[in-house]
């Protein structure tokens, strides 16, 4: 399937990427050209926001350039305009300190360094080039997360800002060790990217995988992570979310602990951690605030809803369609009188309720605040009440789809409840042809796509496939803290115990 | 991890695939097989698991001598290039018509049981797409989804408490009743649900532990034995000799006596649940059948030749045959298995033997 599309590719669009790649010499033909006043007026010709200033400060005429809304106004004056006046003969690093001179034949990388921010001084009498790092563009305060809530612990999360992320995470792992890797991404966005470990847990494997794969990413922009993470995927056809994205920095930090790596990257506030596995995907760090009993409770809860979302009302359709046997006669009584009304067959019944469910959901999240809970009454009293009088669907269904639409709203990460309520509709549909049978074709189907799938090179349905039989013990489980001194399996670090063991 | 490598089945994985290839359609039917021995028919799996042991130490000393071939290459290496393809042929044919007659049961007794009024097509179909999606995955996919397949159908031992309950066990004990000739006759009728160990004759190059082998197959199949003799207990207890007789899926009606308040007449679920059972068992026989076919052309794996196989199943599975020559067909299939096991490892053992080849 994949090698007929490439090839449909490469035949529609030979010429054209020729003709990119003629363009892009051109580009490369730039690199050492010279730097003159006019070639970087030229580049940022119909750059609005691009300023040109000159001044002469004792007989040095001082030109300066920079992107006015990428810098910092405050920082510019303070640090540069000011000390500027001061300049005698051209010393100039006596007044700007942290000015870095720039070769007069690097012409790309100038125009590199304004778009990142940087302010440019040229000397025109002693003919010298410096840059000086302004780059200050408007961000948002650190907030609490919107989509990542959670009752105890730290409330502050990610931000746009790649510099305001790593701090959020350098200061709460102080150690040398917590390394933090960079590259850029993206030829014509040119986004930076960092991703951090712990030099000494990590796995040297695992590190040099992320890296490769971030290095082979050849494309024009990426927009967020949710996309980065969509291209360093091992099996992108898969159904499932392979790395876990988190607004959260405690949860990154519980990862990074563990073993395991983060990417970030500017204009996003989400961090990919890689790899992860199934269960983590249901995990919260709240698990490890609350007290055991409590987690684990909602532990289990958690992966119950997993398999009732999936599998409770397509039961329903297989067993009113195919195996009404199988209920009491007083279960049976009951269903078939709720649906004595209904003029369909279960399974469209079932489909029904199911999307206006998922368009409601939709609905809602589009919505501005202000008319989202009035959506949510509704469609509450419309489908919960009125459907019903009119005898469209029966009770007991709304009552059933109504807890397996909640139920697939447990596991803590969002895509992981996307891709359940996805797979949803295999089920429904599998039950309406072929029942029961139908039912565990594509149960079976799901299983073993899982335990084919892998992280990173690590298996995603790891607990399942054994790695560590201590895994069972921190991620299904979860015991009381004072004995859990492990690292997971699917993280492979290089040192398996966070603690060491006995009194000493 | 372990893309390139050859050895890639751990020791539960090698438990798990003999014990789940063994198990499939035949136990289903097991107990009324062998209802000539009557009472002591919680007996034959015990006996069965004696042979099965017996004949697994020649096939595991013939694999221990080539620890790196599947039977497929030694057997064109012992008998000559010509024969040896020709017996490969015979044998992927084996594997082929096994699986059809395991699917072309298994879609029989889900029409009879639970769903009357779907076409035969349409429940053949995806079944064969999702074992060709298991194929694509090699050997360790077959052998993960045996593992699923035990931990997914094995809680259903709780469902003979049903028949245990009001049992009394003084009729299990073993009176030898009805004489010998019944009792080996319907071990030799009951043996077709021991089929499936022999498989380790072409997975074994890909275990990682050669040395326990032994152990982890042996436990497979003691495993599957510890199922068959608790499930012919189980109807022992519960049915009378008549019904025995007279029920052909016993298994089906134990699963009928099982009640919830909430749920009753649980065999269309127990019976859906045996996909995974089926799933394990077709899945690890076609791989075999493909494995024969990568032999046979160039010895490079490529998804034609799963695709091949498949095609080679629905062929056989829609040959339009009547009933009593198809049952013909899978019954000659029994046979040949039944002396495949018998000879070829043992024969070939003698012949590597009596070469002079060296253990390697």
């Amino acid at each position: 399937m994949r090698s007929i599309y490439e090839k449909w590719m490469k035949k529609t669009l030979e010429v054209r990427n020729q003709n990119d790649i003629k363009e892009n010499q051109k580009v490369d033909q730039k690199r050492n050209e010279k730097i003159t006043i006019e070639a970087i007026e030229n580049e940022f010709r119909y750059v609005s926001d691009f300023i040109k200033m000159e001044m002469e400060v004792n007989d040095e005429r001082i030109l300066i350039f920079y992107l006015e809304s990428i810098i910092d106004a405050s920082i510019l004056q303070r640090h540069l305009l000011v000390p500027l006046h001061r300049i005698t003969n051209d010393a100039i690093l006596e007044v700007i300190p942290n000015a870095e001179s720039i070769e007069w034949d690097q012409l790309s990388s100038l125009i590199n360094d304004v778009i990142n921010g940087n302010t440019i001084i040229l000397l025109q009498n002693s003919r010298k080039i410096y840059k000086v790092d302004t780059y200050g563009p408007p961000e948002r305060a650190i907030s609490s997360s919107d989509t990542e809530t959670n009752m105890l612990g730290p409330k502050d999360a990610f931000t746009e800002s790649l510099q305001t992320n790593v701090s959020l995470i350098k200061r709460r792992i102080k150690s040398s060790k917590l390394k933090t890797k960079s590259s850029v991404i993206g030829k014509e966005a040119r986004t930076n990217v960092s991703f951090m470990y712990l030099e000494d847990i990590a796995n040297e494997e695992n590190i040099n995988q992320v890296e490769k794969r971030l290095n082979d990413i050849e494309i024009d922009g990426v927009l967020s992570t949710s996309i980065l993470k969509q291209m360093i995927e091992d099996q992108p056809l898969s159904l499932f979310p392979v790395y876990l994205s988190t607004e959260k920095p405690d949860v990154a930090m519980s990862h990074l602990l563990d073993g395991r790596i983060a990417i970030m990257m500017d204009n996003s506030p989400e961090v990919i951690i890689c790899p992860t596995t199934f269960v983590n995907m249901f995990n919260s760090t709240e698990d490890y605030y609350a007290r055991w009993t409590v987690a684990n409770m909602i532990r289990m809860i958690r992966f119950a809803g997993f398999f009732i979302t999936i599998l409770l009302t397509s039961t329903y359709v297989s067993v009113l369609t195919f195996h009404p046997e199988m209920l009491p006669p007083h279960l049976l009584n009951l269903l078939s009188q709720s649906r004595s009304q209904v003029p369909f067959p279960p399974v469209i019944e079932v489909l029904g309720i199911e999307l206006v469910i998922e368009v409601l959901r939709e609905a809602g999240a589009r919505m501005p605040t202000k008319v989202g809970s009035t959506i949510g009454i509704v469609g509450g009293i419309v489908i919960g009440t009125a459907a019903v009088e009119a005898g469209l669907v029966s009770n007991i269904l709304i009552v059933i789809v109504a807890v397996s639409a909640l139920a697939s709203f447990l596991p803590s990460s969002f895509e992981m409840s996307s891709a359940i309520r996805f797979i949803r509709y295999f089920f429904i549909v599998s039950a309406g042809f072929l029942g029961m049978y139908g039912q565990f074709l594509v149960l079976a189907w799901l299983l073993i796509h899982l335990t084919n799938m892998t992280s990173l090179g690590t298996p995603y349905f790891t607990p399942v496939i054994p790695r560590k039989w201590t895994d069972y013990l921190k991620d299904v489980f979860r015991l009381p803290y004072f004995l859990l001194n492990v690292r997971t399996g699917a993280s492979r670090a290089k040192k398996f115990l966070t603690r060491p063991y006995g009194d000493d | 991890m372990d893309k390139g490598k050859m050895e890639k089945l751990n020791n539960y994985h090698v438990l798990f695939l003999i014990q789940n290839v063994m198990i499939s359609m035949n136990f289903i039917r097991l107990p009324h097989v062998i209802h000539e021995s009557g009472r002591d028919m919680w007996l034959i799996p015990i006996a069965m698991g004696v042979i099965v042991q017996l004949l697994l130490i020649p096939m595991l000393m013939l694999c221990g001598r080539f620890p790196n071939e599947t039977l497929f290459s030694i057997n064109r290496k012992l008998v000559g290039k010509y024969l040896g393809t020709f017996i490969n042929l015979l044998l992927i044919l084996y594997m082929v018509i096994s699986v059809t007659s395991i699917v072309d049961d298994f879609i029989e007794v889900i029409q009879t049981i639970a769903l009357g009024r779907v076409n035969k097509t349409l429940l053949f179909i995806p079944l064969l797409l999702l074992t060709l999606y298991i194929l694509s995955g090699g050997i360790k996919t077959v052998a993960r989804t045996c593992v699923l397949a035990f931990f997914m159908t094995v809680w259903m031992i709780y469902f003979l408490n049903w028949t245990f309950e009001p049992a009394k066990f003084t009729s299990v004990i073993p009176l030898f009743e009805v004489g010998a000739k019944p009792f080996f006759h319907s071990l030799f009728l009951g043996f077709e649900s021991m089929l499936g160990f022999e498989l380790v004759l072409f997975f074994f190059p890909f275990i990682i532990n050669k040395k326990e082998s032994f152990k982890y197959v042996t436990g497979g199949v003691w495993l599957t034995v510890f199922i068959y003799t608790l499930v012919c207990l189980a109807c022992v207890v519960y049915f009378s000799e008549w019904q025995i007789g007279n029920i052909r899926y016993p298994i089906l009606s134990i699963l009928r006596a099982v009640e919830f308040s909430f749920i009753e007449r649980i065999e269309s679920l127990g019976l859906s649940l045996w996909i995974f059972l089926i799933l394990s068992t077709i899945s690890a026989y076609l791989w075999v059948a493909k494995r024969g076919i990568t032999d046979l052309s160039s010895g490079k794996s490529q998804s034609w030749q799963a695709y091949l196989v498949v095609m080679l199943v629905t062929i056989i599975f829609f040959l339009p045959i009547d009933r009593v020559t198809r049952e013909t067909l899978y019954e000659w299939n029994r046979y040949f298995a039944f002396s495949f096991i018998l000879i070829l490892p043992t024969f070939l053992l003698i012949t590597n033997l009596f070469r002079g080849g060296k253990p390697s």
